[in-house]
């Protein structure tokens, strides 16, 4: 009679031995992701600061009075702006309803023929 | 030995004193540790840690990319904030010894010819000395990788070199609205670190666009660099501008105006495009340009200044001609007027009005037009740019409602009040009061004064009135609250919503609009006032103006505002143009004509900016070429024209 008792508070110590050792497991994981926390979004604002220095450089490049000189450029002489009634709007969830190798094959075309 | 009871006695004075001793030191700690725990704490925390200040992102302002349909709405900023580093040095711990290298180097990567004025910062006996400013982040990485080893090769500290950041305020067109956006001072408030605005929207928007400076705690220690330490308050960044603002249109209308003020040797110009349908403006540009980069330069000279301001909000001038165009819109209300009270219209636009007599009443001169014309209707009355065509109309309409009822409708449209559009410095402009003075004791409106305003002389309006008011004829008849934000946003949160249609009164009739429109496209065909304003492969509808300026409060005859404002295409209006030029050169240019004329100089401007805009918007083009669009009407006008004038 003894020994099952004892059987069953061993299993029950047992059991709540790995549950209080899953928990501390845990809560270290935690502890560590919760240290790196600071660390990557250090990291992400100076990406952040990165991408946003990138995006001004690619804008000073990109000024509209300089596109408009290489606009005058022979080689680009033949480029005009689309009028309003060439341009096919496609909602997104048309494009995303129509099998990716369709779209690949033919373009937007297709959907429009369809 | 034996101990005696003297000896034992002694033992026991020692012991107690020893424990006395020790109870004092326990006090002390308890007092230390315990009573003054908060004070030490604080003490040895400065002593080791520094509060140091977390800058914040002024708040970028954005283009309006949704002005062509069809396209990319990708976020394209006028400003915004760059990360920028400043170089400082720490002179006590430099060795003096190693001093004149490390300059030497410094001016190396900084390409400073003259070491000079930096070695006298050497020499100081400080412990934070700024070199440098405004560097990128290449330059700071490149003097950090050299500085990081030589101060390991010559046993400096590594904090005697550092660097600390601050947002620059960085334009990526340049020069591009200038004007509008302005700047704000290099220099910024040492407390709160709050940029001080100039003037432009960074004045007018500056409660949005400021930030809020974080805090950060920093190790004190020469291992510790400037950069690291925890922050223990987040900096809180400005709120994001979007305009209506198309960066392209901006572009567009800044070279033309650029080009046309040049070809007219004029002082300087403005242009402002608006959508009539929202009052969203769409460009609004003035050269000479100001360029927020070089600030300093004008504000520095008196006459660069001038260059500073937004003149289409801050100037008032006479509108002259242009306003003809109002003057018709109110005698079509006070048609409207009169029919409803069962009583005959003040004036058909068919109807023939004898032009050749300019006597008004209190005028010493009569009125005259550029050519004598015996009689004109609506449409030649717009076409030749009659004063006393208008000059008629309004007669009838001070005899039948009065001079209040027509100064309550020049107000109706805007015309001596604020449009409120968001820069500062608006000018109210000025619309005659019956029986008010000026400050020199003259009458403001005397007897005369209706047929002056009629031609748009004795108002002052500035051109953000002029052009509210003409956008209500392109659009049928609303009166348009012009705007130059869309929306403003702050962490992803809308705080400030413009795009939400509104409801805007209407003013005039749809029909009335559409037969003003109809009247003004004759004014750039053959016989017209303004044929250079013309659009190739578009329709449209305007009118040009020529006004003397008032110098040393009299009327110049060799100082002239020029102007042009129209909308196109004609049939659709998209858009709404002025275009102004101050001071363009009088002269006779042969085979045009004056060129110091609002038709001659202004028009070509607002042909050749109209035609790259629409093309920009993709509008398809309605004019016909071969077809030769409103060639027919133009042809007969001519024709009823020479028949009532032989």
């Amino acid at each position: 009679m003894q020994i099952t008792k004892i059987m069953r508070l061993s299993v029950c110590l047992l059991v709540f031995t790995i549950c209080l050792f899953s928990y501390l497991y845990k809560q270290n994981d935690l502890t560590r992701l919760k240290m790196q926390v600071p660390k990557i979004n250090k990291q992400l604002q100076a990406i952040n600061e990165e991408i946003r220095q990138l995006q001004y450089e690619i804008d000073q490049f990109e000024n509209p009075a300089r596109l408009m000189e290489m606009a005058c450029h022979p080689d680009f002489n033949h480029l005009k702006h689309p009028l309003i009634k060439d341009i096919e709007t496609i909602p997104e969830g048309v494009v995303l309803s129509y099998p990716r190798n369709d779209l690949e094959i033919d373009g937007p075309a297709c959907i429009r023929n369809r | 030995m034996k101990s005696t009871s003297s000896d034992r006695k002694r033992l026991v004075l020692v012991a107690v004193f020893l424990f006395g001793l020790n109870v004092l030191l326990i006090l002390q700690f308890y007092k230390i540790q315990i009573i003054q725990q908060e004070k030490w704490t604080q003490g040895a925390l400065a002593q080791h840690q520094k509060i140091v200040v977390e800058t914040f992102r002024r708040g970028t302002i954005y283009s309006n990319t949704t002005v062509k349909e069809g396209h990319l709405q990708e976020e394209q900023p006028f400003v915004l904030d760059v990360l920028k580093f400043h170089l400082y040095i720490d002179p006590n711990s430099i060795p003096t010894s190693e001093k004149k290298a490390v300059c030497k180097k410094i001016c190396q990567f900084l390409n400073k010819a003259d070491e000079k004025p930096i070695y006298q910062e050497f020499l100081k006996k400080s412990r934070s000395r700024k070199i440098a400013v405004w560097l990128d982040k290449d330059q700071k990485n490149q003097i950090l990788s050299w500085w990081r080893a030589y101060a390991k090769q010559k046993k400096i500290v590594s904090n005697a070199v550092y660097f600390v950041k601050e947002y620059q305020r960085s334009y990526p067109f340049g020069a591009m609205l200038g004007q509008v956006l302005q700047t704000v001072q290099d220099i910024k408030d040492p407390k709160t670190m709050q940029a001080y605005p100039i003037g432009g929207l960074e004045l007018s928007l500056n409660n949005f666009l400021k930030g809020k400076i974080g805090k950060k705690i920093l190790q004190r220690s020469a291992r510790n660099p400037m950069d690291s330490g925890v922050v223990i308050n987040q900096p809180e960044d400005g709120a994001d501008v979007y305009l209506t603002i198309n960066h392209y249109l901006q572009a567009i209308v800044e070279e033309e105006l650029k080009k046309g003020v040049e070809v007219s040797a004029a002082k300087g110009g403005w242009a402002i495009i608006m959508d009539p349908f929202n009052g969203n403006i769409l460009a609004l540009a003035q050269y000479p340009f100001f360029d927020p980069r070089k600030y300093r330069e004008y504000f520095n000279s008196e006459e660069l200044k001038e260059h500073a301001k937004v003149k289409a909000v801050s100037d008032a001038f006479e509108p002259a001609s242009i306003f003809k165009v109002i003057t018709t819109a109110i005698c079509m209300q006070a048609n409207d007027e009169l029919i409803q009270k069962n009583k005959a219209p003040l004036f058909t636009p068919e109807e023939k009005v004898p032009t050749s007599n300019g006597h008004f009443p209190g005028r010493k001169k009569p009125l005259r037009d550029g050519r004598l014309h015996k009689f004109l209707n609506l449409n030649m009355a717009l076409q030749k740019s009659s004063n006393v065509y208008f000059g008629q109309l309004i007669k009838r309409v001070i005899d039948t409602f009065g001079e209040n009822w027509y100064r309550e409708k020049l107000l109706q449209f805007g015309f001596g009040q604020k449009t409120n559009v968001e820069l500062p410095a608006e000018t109210l402009g000025l619309v005659p009061t019956p029986g008010k003075k000026h400050q020199n004791g003259t009458l403001e409106w005397s007897k005369s004064t209706p047929y002056s305003l009629a031609m748009g002389h004795n108002i002052l309006i500035n051109s953000i009135q002029m052009v509210k008011a003409f956008s209500v004829i392109a659009n049928g008849g609303f009166l348009v609250e012009p705007t130059l934000i869309r929306k403003i946003q702050k962490n992803n949160e809308v705080i400030l919503d413009n795009t939400i249609e509104k409801k805007y009164p209407q003013i005039l009739k749809k029909e009335h609009c559409d037969r003003i429109i109809h009247g003004m496209r004759f004014v750039t065909k053959l016989g017209g006032s303004s044929p250079g304003g013309n659009i190739p492969g578009y329709t449209e509808a305007g009118k040009s103006g020529t006004s003397e300026k008032i110098i040393d409060g009299k009327y110049s005859r060799n100082h002239f505002i020029s102007s042009f404002i129209g909308l196109a295409p004609a049939k659709a209006p998209r858009l709404v143009l002025l275009v102004c030029l101050d001071e363009p050169e009088v002269k006779w240019v042969p085979g045009r004509g004056k060129n110091h004329n609002g038709g001659i100089c202004s028009a070509p401007i607002f042909k050749d900016i109209a035609k790259r805009a629409l093309e920009y918007l993709g509008v398809e083009p309605d004019d016909n070429q071969k077809v030769k669009e409103f060639a027919y009407e133009t042809k007969e006008l001519r024709q009823l024209h020479k028949k009532w004038n032989l």
